[in-house]
């Protein structure tokens, strides 16, 4: 599969008031390296804070980044000229996390799913008319719907038309920041599974952000973990699973609760507070040795189509937990 | 339906509490019996709209407008807290049964330090005196890992799992006997709520508390839960205890639960032709109703002694 969108040494950098006259540095993403191929169902995950929405509003253009770029097809998503620009944007759409705050609320669904076509000026009226509706079948909401307000909408239906919405512009990339995070476990596999039925008919990319790794191991390809504004972990999605290399994707894992009375996971005790080390992980890592304080480790590729952040052995990586302190 | 009696907590009979709207009347709660033993974690499984959360502010009397309890009865160690007087019931909650929601932020005053909330708690429903009650605030949050220095901030400067904590302390610190937790941990990621589920855990060892945890998410029931009430349309479907439920889920939407937590496969949508406001309330999403289903409510029967399910074709 060829490279759709590069992600090249991304930051954003926020300046935060603390008191006056002194300003702190939040590095909400701090070096972010990754490539997104044709048509591959990609998920991104790491817990509140980790910089993954950010990293998401920069590739949909919706925030500048501090350094580094965004390429599709070779061509930088920032640096591009006003028409180039105005056709990345097409290329790129972006569904949020509270589906019904991103709909216009006095704007029918029809109208909220037509405004994207009307900006960039495709198709006749009568048209843009047959594609609304065709896109709105396609997700399962049927003509009965196209006059509807938001406010009559639940849940899953706004988040059917948000994704609609970004569907009716035929992107090639589809960015999904945690949607539905607050429903119901079977509405999120419903939304999931239409996300990908989606993406097979239409030959799109999916970047789904999310901090339930349940969402991502069934649907993706590949998974990046980031942690504090980096990528700690990226490998295709069963290998993530069978043998993660991170520690941080380790404690994920363990911590999703499993739907089984009988399974309990392995205690895993944090460490004792020693001060900051220079890998990023060293304050909560039970793995930690000597070198992680004094030498960060670098993300590399350590096997075919896998790269990790740590300096524990690839070919064991956080197998069993450390029995005693280090 | 008399379930076996021993020493329970929390008792509720044929609840039913119905929103009188101007669409007509929404039966959200519709002839629910539950019981909690002490030390026992109760867990309230379903989808938004099966009538988990009205149940529970029906138990606290806390149903808003235009809901109102039309029916049953809920005891409080064998007292009934829907014959209660208002004042009476002021007591009772918080003091004997206290509850944490899923959203901790809008639970704590912004202009309070959280350390003074939890004395503020302490002081005012056990009558000691401000410098005891300080310390005892303080001896809670730190029991719940919350670090000293967190103790005199005020609620912002918190995580989403330390401002969830401090509503476990609050709630806990007057050592009521049954905790009703709404999705308690729904908002927080999993390490954190790994965290939670623990601290929980460990109140039910220690205190002997009773717990009704409301929650959609099996892999937290089966984590931290006893036994397990299964809810839809504002009935209690299945009822057994966990590994019952797990190992041998019965009722067709229990077994759909399940399918969509292990293999993250969706339940199937409704379908309007099997919809009978009568019938059983799960039919026009059944993949195995038949006419006879829409006929009326399904009993709940005991198939399995402690294993209840409500579905005729069981």
């Amino acid at each position: 599969m060829s490279v759709l969108l590069e992600v090249r040494g991304l930051r954003k950098h926020f300046f935060v008031m603390r008191r006056l006259f002194h300003r702190e540095v939040v590095r909400a993403v701090d070096g972010v390296d990754f490539v997104v191929r044709q048509g591959e169902f990609l998920g991104l995950v790491g817990e509140s804070g980790s910089g993954k929405t950010t990293t998401a509003r920069m590739i949909a253009g919706l925030l500048k980044p501090t350094a580094g770029d965004v390429l599709l097809d070779g061509v930088s998503v920032f640096r591009a000229d006003r028409r180039q620009k105005k056709a990345v944007r097409r290329s790129i759409q972006m569904i949020f996390q509270d589906p019904a705050a991103s709909l216009h609320p006095w704007r029918t669904v029809r109208e909220n799913v037509e405004l994207g076509l009307k900006v960039h000026r495709l198709g006749s009226a009568g048209e843009r008319r047959e594609q609304v509706r065709e896109v709105l079948g396609r997700v399962g909401m049927g003509p009965e719907w196209l006059d509807r307000y938001p406010s009559e909408l639940s849940g899953g239906q706004a988040q059917r038309v948000a994704i609609a919405r970004a569907l009716v512009l035929r992107p090639r990339l589809l960015v999904a920041d945690e949607p539905l995070a607050m429903m119901d476990l079977s509405v999120q596999a419903q939304a999931v599974a239409l996300l990908d039925e989606l993406r097979r008919e239409l030959g799109m990319a999916i970047l789904l952000i999310t901090h339930d790794l349940r969402l991502v191991r069934h649907a993706a390809d590949r998974v990046l973990v980031m942690f504090r504004g980096r990528i700690v972990e990226e490998a295709p999605a069963s290998e993530l699973f069978r043998s993660p290399l991170h520690p941080y994707t380790r404690l994920l894992i363990s911590a999703v609760p499993e739907p089984d009375p009988d399974f309990r996971p392995e205690p895993i005790r944090p460490p004792e507070d020693d001060g900051p080390g220079a890998c990023i992980f060293y304050g909560r890592c039970p793995w930690r040795f000597d070198r992680c304080r004094v030498e960060e480790p670098p993300l590399r590729e350590v096997v075919p189509g896998r790269r990790t952040a740590c300096h524990l052995d690839p070919n064991v990586g956080p197998t069993k937990p450390p029995s005693g302190r280090d | 339906m008399n379930k076996a009696s021993g020493h329970v907590v929390l008792e509720v009979e044929d609840l039913r509490t119905y929103f009188f709207t101007a669409h007509g009347v929404v039966r959200a709660v519709d002839g629910v019996s539950l019981r909690v033993a002490p030390g026992e974690c109760l867990g309230v499984v379903g989808e938004s709209g099966s009538g988990k959360t009205v149940t529970a502010l029906s138990i606290l009397r806390l149903v808003p407008d235009p809901g109102r309890i039309v029916g049953g009865a809920v005891r409080l160690n064998g007292q009934d807290l829907l014959e209660l007087p208002e004042a009476a019931l002021r007591e009772v909650r918080g003091r004997h049964i206290a509850m944490i929601f899923q959203d901790p932020t809008v639970a704590l005053n912004p202009a309070y330090r959280v350390g003074d909330q939890v004395a503020d708690v302490i002081r005012f429903r056990l009558g000691i005196d401000r410098v005891e009650a300080r310390n005892r605030a303080h001896e809670w949050l730190a029991r719940l890992g919350i670090p000293e220095a967190y103790i005199r901030e005020y609620p912002h400067r918190l995580s989403g799992g330390m401002r969830q904590r401090v509503l476990i302390a609050m709630a806990l610190c007057l050592r009521p006997r049954l905790l009703i937790a709404d999705e308690p941990t729904t908002a927080l990621d999993a390490t954190v709520q790994a965290q939670v589920l623990d601290i929980l855990q460990g109140a039910i060892e220690e205190m002997g508390l009773g717990i009704m945890f409301i929650t959609h998410d099996l892999g937290v029931v089966a984590r931290v839960a006893h036994r397990v009430a299964v809810m839809y349309g504002g009935m209690v479907v299945e009822e057994g205890s966990v590994r019952d439920l797990f190992r041998n889920p019965l009722h067709p939407y229990t077994q759909g639960l399940m399918e969509a937590a292990r293999r993250m496969r969706p339940i199937a949508e409704a379908s309007r032709a099997m919809f009978r406001p009568w019938g059983c309330r799960f039919a026009p999403r059944c993949p195995e109703a038949v006419p006879e289903c829409g006929e009326a409510v399904p009993e709940l029967r005991e198939v399995k002694p402690g294993h209840w399910v409500r579905c005729i074709r069981r």
